[in-house]
């Protein structure tokens, strides 16, 4: 329903980067991003996916192409709007010899914004930094510059949000928070757009994900459109039951796999887990448990790009 | 100008808590005047120790003449007689005691004397051992020629016609540290811009702090302006702790004249531009440090800063001329020490013109996209 969707924020047409004259960073891709949407661009390291948002921020020009943010053309400059954009770059660092709040209060006036202290608190409170608000940034850990990257981000209250690589390097409790905080900031109304290898994180916070591999879009759509593109469909397990009946299920049309003291029935489209019980049931099918087993990004991700993807590495 | 004033602050704040810009601002120049001032500010007439050996004897006693001689060199107050035995080699006792002047009076300089008096041609010789290109060897020579000349008048009942008197060349009683301040002042306006500027731009470049920037609004010139802003601020701030340890410590009579502000921000801005440009063209901070070092560390010297230029040999004076840094200090001496308007005026466009050659070099290379 294309035509319900919101606003785009950004448009990307036909974008190539070729870094020296020979090395082809971003290969004529194509994509839109819209608004209060998180859109994740997802892909190995070296896929191209930090040089095409650094040219939707302005950061660097194309080769060819075009960007639009906020239906401006970014070769006119982006000055203007800067403002309604929150960047946290790849490599984030804050400078040495500020602390977290002197480092907020900094860049908030360079977007010609006075944050009062309240405002200050708020944020660092926000990604869970306001314990160390009276240490210079030099002697924060890498998961604490990180956060204070995002507060940063934050600073001009801005429409539009790049995360790059947000949770890199973070432990697990510490990612978790950050989704969270992701996730409350698209349901304020803000756009993210996710640039991440972590495919647990695009599955669970894009709403849609364009996967990204040597500098070419290889798909795009919502996590379970995605899915469902390369034939994955959730999976019914009956937990003790007798093996034997496998067959009898099978000829009932249905796609059975025996494992042990399991069934697995794996459902094709169109069909529902309710439909599968109740002719179950009518044939008087008796199982002691039944749990679902939902399809993931990750053998998504296998069967489009013939490789696992572990660490920001593709392992073949 | 609001992000101009942001930077600013948030810049300043950032460098007044790295002890090295502080050090290199204030500690530094204020321990060079200190120093410097404590040598070359001492009221205490300088005297030479000369050791000599009078072989001129009647007897075992010192000749008339040869005791008149070493009275006439006690007589002009810069030279400390010490004898040297008769019985050694003036030589050997040289080396054996490390001296580095002493004086022969040989045997039979009374009777040269008279004989030139009668003669009416100098006949009798002293003889000076030492090393002629120390000062001090300079000083005893001179000390012993005015002894000569003054017995010669005496033997031959004669009055000197001439006399010299000193006149200070400055406005007002100047003393060295009057022409040392604004040397440190020059060095000042070198050193704290170029390394800090040199080190920040490719730091600044290798942790993506200049791509952070561009993500704001704040320009490529804003931050440039504002760091020049910063620079000077932190001159005039470091200049009047020179002005005030100078004056506590040896009552130092300067007066800071218009032009000599304008020479101050034009020597700032050019060389926060140096160091920018330095910065930007180096791929790395130990780079940057290195060539920031191989070109600030000999303009430090080489440009006057400490001693005039006349001092030095004229192919060192020729590469003076061609560092901006003799300028800046030619500037400020001009104005703040001799009161020559018009000399200042000439050195600060020159000034002026190569901070602006810089400024925008600079600027054109620094490029914050990739």
């Amino acid at each position: 329903m294309a035509s319900q969707r919101p606003e785009k924020v950004v448009s990307v047409r036909d974008l190539t980067k070729v870094f020296n004259g020979t090395i082809v960073a971003v290969n004529e891709i194509s994509f839109d991003v819209y608004e209060k949407e998180i859109f994740a661009l997802l892909g190995p390291n070296g896929a191209g996916k930090t040089t095409t948002v650094e040219i939707i921020e302005g950061l660097q020009d194309a080769t060819d192409g075009e960007v639009f943010v906020f239906g401006r053309n970014t070769k006119k400059g982006l000055r203007d709007m800067r403002a309604r954009m929150g960047v946290l770059p790849q490599e984030f660092e804050p400078f040495d010899l500020l602390k977290p709040p002197e480092f907020l209060e900094y860049f908030a006036r360079l977007f010609g914004r006075k944050m009062t202290e309240g405002d200050v608190d708020d944020l660092l409170e926000l990604v869970g930094l306001t314990e160390r608000k009276k240490s210079l940034s030099v002697h924060l850990s890498g998961g604490e510059k990180k956060r204070l990257g995002i507060a940063l981000s934050l600073v001009s209250n801005p429409d539009l949000i790049f995360l790059d690589e947000p949770t890199t390097g973070l432990d697990a409790q510490a990612r978790r928070h950050l989704w969270s905080v992701i996730s409350s900031l698209r349901d304020e109304g803000k756009t993210i757009f996710l640039t991440t290898h972590y495919l647990e994180e695009a599955e669970v916070l894009a709403d849609r994900v364009a996967i990204m591999n040597r500098g070419k879009l290889i798909a795009m759509g919502t996590p379970e459109e995605l899915i469902e593109k390369v034939g994955g469909t959730s999976t019914l397990i009956l937990e003790g039951v007798d093996t034997d009946l496998a067959g009898p299920i099978q000829a009932l049309g249905f796609r059975t796999r025996a494992r042990k003291d399991r069934i697995e029935i794996r459902l094709r489209s169109g069909e529902t887990v309710k439909d599968i019980l109740s002719t179950l049931t009518l044939q008087k099918i008796h199982f002691k448990d039944l749990r679902t087993r939902r399809p993931t990004l990750e053998e998504a991700f296998l069967k489009l790009v013939g490789a696992r993807l572990e660490g920001g590495e593709l392992i073949e | 100008m609001r992000r101009v004033i942001a930077d600013f602050l948030a810049f300043g704040k950032q460098y007044l808590r790295s002890k090295e810009g502080t050090f290199f601002a204030f500690a530094f120049p204020v321990l060079l005047i200190l120093l410097f001032g404590s040598i070359f500010s001492t009221s205490e007439t300088l005297e030479v120790t000369l050791h000599i050996q009078n072989l001129d004897l009647e007897g075992t006693s010192p000749t008339d003449v040869s005791q008149d001689f070493i009275r006439a060199l006690e007589n002009t107050s810069v030279v400390n007689v010490e004898s040297i035995p008769t019985d050694v080699s003036i030589q050997d006792y040289i080396r054996e005691n490390s001296l580095s002047l002493a004086l022969l009076i040989p045997e039979g300089f009374e009777g040269a004397v008279n004989l030139s008096k009668a003669m009416g041609v100098p006949i009798a010789n002293v003889t000076l051992y030492g090393d002629p290109s120390r000062s001090t060897y300079q000083v005893a020579r001179a000390a012993i020629n005015s002894a000569a000349i003054q017995m010669s008048f005496r033997i031959q009942d004669a009055d000197l016609l001439v006399r010299v008197e000193g006149e200070d060349i400055a406005s007002e009683d100047f003393q060295y540290i009057d022409y040392f301040l604004p040397g440190v002042l020059g060095i000042t306006i070198l050193t704290s811009p170029l390394f800090a500027m040199a080190g920040i731009t490719v730091e600044y470049k290798n942790r993506g702090f200049l791509k952070l920037l561009a993500t704001t609004p704040i320009s490529k010139s804003e931050w440039l302006l504002s760091k020049i802003l910063w620079f000077v601020f932190l001159i005039f701030a470091s200049f009047a702790f020179m002005l005030l340890a100078g004056a506590l410590a040896f009552g130092v009579k300067l007066t800071i004249t218009p032009i000599a502000c304008v020479i101050i921000i034009a020597g700032v801005l050019l060389f926060t531009s140096l160091g920018l440009l330095l910065g930007g063209l180096a791929k790395d901070s130990a780079t940057s440090i290195a060539i920031a070092n191989a070109i600030g560390f000999p303009m430090m010297f080489l440009s006057g800063s400490f001693f005039p230029l006349e001092m030095m040999p004229s192919y060192l004076q020729t590469i003076a001329m061609a560092m901006p840094l003799t300028y800046v200090n030619n500037g400020l001496r001009d104005t703040m020490v001799f009161g020559n308007t018009s000399a200042a005026l000439g050195n600060l466009a020159i000034v002026l013109v190569i901070a602006l050659i810089f400024f925008v070099t600079a600027a054109k290379l620094t490029s914050w996209k990739k």
